[in-house]
């Protein structure tokens, strides 16, 4: 029977020798039986006692049994500490005759003091963790348990259920018997005074159920319950906790049981507002009515990075050098997440059509948008936005206003937004727009030309008769006896300069009354600017007004349409004539002059020996049908300024250093990262 | 300017325009006349030809003096001889005033060589 348990028993005489070992103890020490019955038991395992063994000794005699921690050495030489209760059996006489010692291991050296060191950390921790703890005493509960059972009761769930007074009662019986400073702090603002309040003024109606459900799990012997429930503060408040309760089998059979409490009032209101803030977030995504994607730029960030350790620095200068950079970088920027409406708006069939790289939306032979993006993505922008193209996946091509949103916290998670929003009917209006400006241009072009038809026809005149009497001189040294073929060879080479002439003014006035629509190419300012006043030659010839140039070396050229800002110029010159014509001033002067302000761009200006306009006439002169001539139409200024607005500059009127007016306008210059072939 | 036939009359030509200028030389020389031309009145004033000339053909429209003014200016000098006026442009008002000023004939240009042959016979009668 000794045998049987695991516990070492063990036999001795009083003075010490071993009269039996059981196989327990052989496990617990590593001697064979052979080795230990008849040897000295502190010889064989050499133990040292807690108190000087004569004190044991007398503690044996007086109480027939001891108790408590010996360190002993085992068969293997370490050192054990074992726990054992010795009981003294006397003979007939009343004499000591033998001592029944059982041990077991409480563990190495090194393990006891660990144990000793975890009850002391067990007690700290109850005091020092943040959170509260309760040691309760339950043994009333049990007896109202047990009542009940008696009472044929056998559903207590139903039970608790049907009677919350009854769980009540549970409540109000349950004894505190201890709380750490946390819960004193948690649910007493700190007064531990105020602690002194039967358990049930800690839970309110709404948790009654959680408290049944803990005295459950008690009773169906789980080792522990948890659940999030709401519990009152002394105070009254109501409040998340994290409930706990432990059912250790030691601290049931003492009718103990203790509980964790953890406020978790603060992780659910910041779960709530993470809810909300995500549900708004997704509703803003869903039901905006402009297509969103969620980008996977991880992709990208890696090429970022790879690129960074290259040393690259002028990025644009790297793509440029190698295009193959797009197309992997397109193939590295995956749609994750797309809206209701940019479903439809790309052309999918379904939500998961349209997951996958971006390189599908953007047209083989316009990347310009995704390239621009790309380069402000390497410069850490948060944010960039342009107006681009993108093909859909059943094959249309759409006009956008595309915005990249990547803020560095989404871009450490390796996210990015893309709104699209379609412009395709704006792009449509401005180009009716476009088309009806060209058209106005057209017709003041036109209406020009009709205010020079006498300067034109003089112009177009001068060649054609010199063309004639050439021609009639030419037949004359012909029809002579000896005809003077030297002299007419030059009067024939003279006919064909003025027929080249004439075809010149000819085409100049065809440029000037064709409806074409712009083309933009890089020009000469300064060569536009001569061929503007030649057309006005002879205008200006007529009406005595002498004309000089002024214009800035090393001009740099813009980018237009030649034939509408050379019939800008021309407007202003026209102007500039009549403005001096319509006075007597005896200098009638204008003076045409190309700069290059700092601030400007290029900039034209056409000084006039006219009256000037006057300062409150200024802002309304480039309004459409305001006019100060008494003939006039009021669309020259109008158009002139659409004209130049569309090339990106400005036009306006101060004065001049003539005396008159001088209108002037100003142009980005073309170097100005535009080149010819670039332009939408 | 010396000339192969001294019987034949001297035309002076007055015009800014080059070409025609030339031509209008070559014109007058094949139609057995000699002839000299001028870029502008004030050139044509300064130079001797303004007394030895039978007959001067002048543009009205020119930058400095015009034809016009060039035929007030030499009435004002007493030179008689006559004066053809010729002009590319067309309003009606420039012919009155060229003929007011005293001129044989006012062309318009472009203008027929018979035209101008007839008017300087008209000048040198």
């Amino acid at each position: 029977m000794l045998d049987f348990v695991h516990e070492s028993i063990l036999m001795r005489t009083p003075d010490g020798r071993i009269t039996h070992w059981s196989q327990g103890s052989q496990a617990l020490y590593g001697w064979p039986k052979e080795n230990a019955v008849g040897a000295l038991v502190d010889d064989l395992l050499s133990s040292t006692y807690p108190l000087p063994i004569a004190e044991i000794e007398k503690q044996l005699n007086r109480n027939e049994k001891w108790e408590g921690e010996i360190r002993r050495v085992i068969a293997r030489g370490e050192s054990l500490v074992v726990y054992t209760r010795w009981a003294l059996q006397r003979d007939a006489a009343g004499l000591p005759a033998r001592i029944v010692e059982s041990a077991f291991a409480v563990g190495s050296v090194g393990q006891a003091e660990a144990l000793r060191a975890s009850e002391y950390r067990y007690r700290n921790l109850f005091q020092a963790m943040a959170a509260s703890f309760w040691e309760i005493d339950f043994t009333p509960v049990g007896a109202m348990l047990r009542e009940l059972r008696a009472e044929g009761v056998t559903d207590f769930a139903a039970y608790f259920r049907k009677h919350p007074e009854f769980v009540r009662e549970m409540m109000r019986v349950s004894r505190i018997i201890d709380v750490n400073d946390q819960t004193v702090a948690l649910f007493a603002d700190g007064d531990r005074s105020k602690m002194n309040l039967p358990l049930d003024a800690f839970w309110p109606d709404e948790s009654i159920h959680v408290y049944a459900e803990s005295v459950l799990a008690a009773i169906s012997r789980q080792p522990n319950y948890s659940t999030e429930t709401k519990l009152r503060k002394t105070n009254g408040e109501i409040f998340d906790g994290l409930f706990t309760a432990c059912f250790p089998l030691e601290s049931i059979a003492k009718g103990t049981l203790l509980v964790g409490v953890i406020d978790i009032s603060e992780r659910k209101r910041a779960f709530a507002e993470l809810g909300r803030s995500e549900a708004r977030y997704r509703n803003l995504f869903n039901s905006m009515g402009i297509t969103c994607y969620q980008l996977d730029i991880s992709g990208v960030i890696r090429i970022y990075a790879r690129l960074k350790a290259e040393g690259v620095t002028d990025i644009a200068e790297h793509i440029h050098k190698n295009p193959g950079l797009i197309t992997e970088a397109m193939q590295a920027t995956i749609v994750t997440d797309v809206n209701e409406p940019g479903i439809a708006f790309v052309g999918a069939k379904d939500y998961a059509e349209v997951l996958g790289p971006v390189s599908r939306f953007w047209p083989a032979d316009d990347p310009e948008g995704f390239r621009q993006a790309f380069i402000a993505g390497y410069k850490s922008d948060a944010r960039f936005e342009t107006e681009t193209s993108q093909q859909t996946l059943d094959g249309r091509r759409l006009d956008v206003l595309f915005t990249f949103v990547s803020p560095p916290a989404m871009r450490e998670a390796g996210l990015a937004l893309v709104s699209l929003i379609d412009i395709s009917e704006r792009k449509n209006a401005q180009k009716a727009l476009e088309k009806l400006q060209n058209e106005f241009a057209h017709a003041s072009r036109i209406s020009m030309l009709g205010e020079l038809t006498a300067s034109l026809a003089h112009e177009v005149n001068q060649p054609l008769a010199a063309i004639s009497a050439n021609g009639a001189a030419g037949l004359r040294w012909l029809d002579r006896p000896n005809p003077d073929t030297a002299e007419v060879t030059t009067l024939m080479r003279r006919m064909a300069a003025d027929a080249q002439r004439a075809a010149e003014i000819i085409s100049r006035i065809r440029l000037m009354a064709s409806p074409q629509t712009p083309e933009k190419a890089v020009i000469s300012i300064g060569s536009l600017l001569q061929e503007a006043l030649l057309f006005l030659r002879h205008e200006m010839q007529a009406r005595g007004v002498s004309v000089t140039t002024e214009l800035e070396s090393d001009l740099p050229g813009v980018l237009g349409d030649r034939t509408q800002l050379q019939q800008v110029v021309v407007n202003l010159a026209m102007n500039a004539i009549q403005a001096i014509t319509s006075t007597q001033t005896p200098h009638r002067l204008i003076k045409v002059s190309c700069t290059l302000p700092d601030d400007r761009g290029i900039q034209v200006s056409v000084d006039d020996s006219g009256p000037g306009v006057a300062e409150n006439q200024r802002a309304r002169l480039f309004d459409s049908f305001y006019t100060t001539k008494p003939d006039g139409m009021g669309m020259g200024l109008p158009i002139c300024r659409s004209i130049i607005e569309h090339h990106g500059g400005t036009i306006w009127v101060e004065d001049g250093s003539l005396g008159g007016a001088r209108f002037c306008f100003s142009l980005p210059p073309a170097s100005a990262g535009i080149t010819s072939g670039n332009h939408t | 300017m010396p000339n192969q036939a001294d019987l034949a009359p001297h035309i002076s030509v007055v015009d800014d325009d080059e070409s025609l200028r030339l031509a209008l030389v070559s014109l007058l020389r094949s139609l057995g006349f000699t002839a000299s031309g001028f870029g502008s009145a004030e050139e044509f004033l300064d130079s001797p030809d303004m007394t030895s000339s039978a007959c001067l053909i002048t543009d009205i429209h020119m930058p400095g003096m015009n034809g016009i003014e060039l035929k007030h200016k030499m009435t004002h000098l007493r030179a008689a001889l006559p004066v053809i006026m010729i002009t590319a442009r067309s309003e009606p008002e420039l012919r009155e005033k060229a003929l007011a000023s005293g001129a044989v004939c006012v062309l318009m240009k472009p203008f027929d060589a018979e035209k101008l042959a007839s008017c300087i016979g008209q000048a040198l009668e």
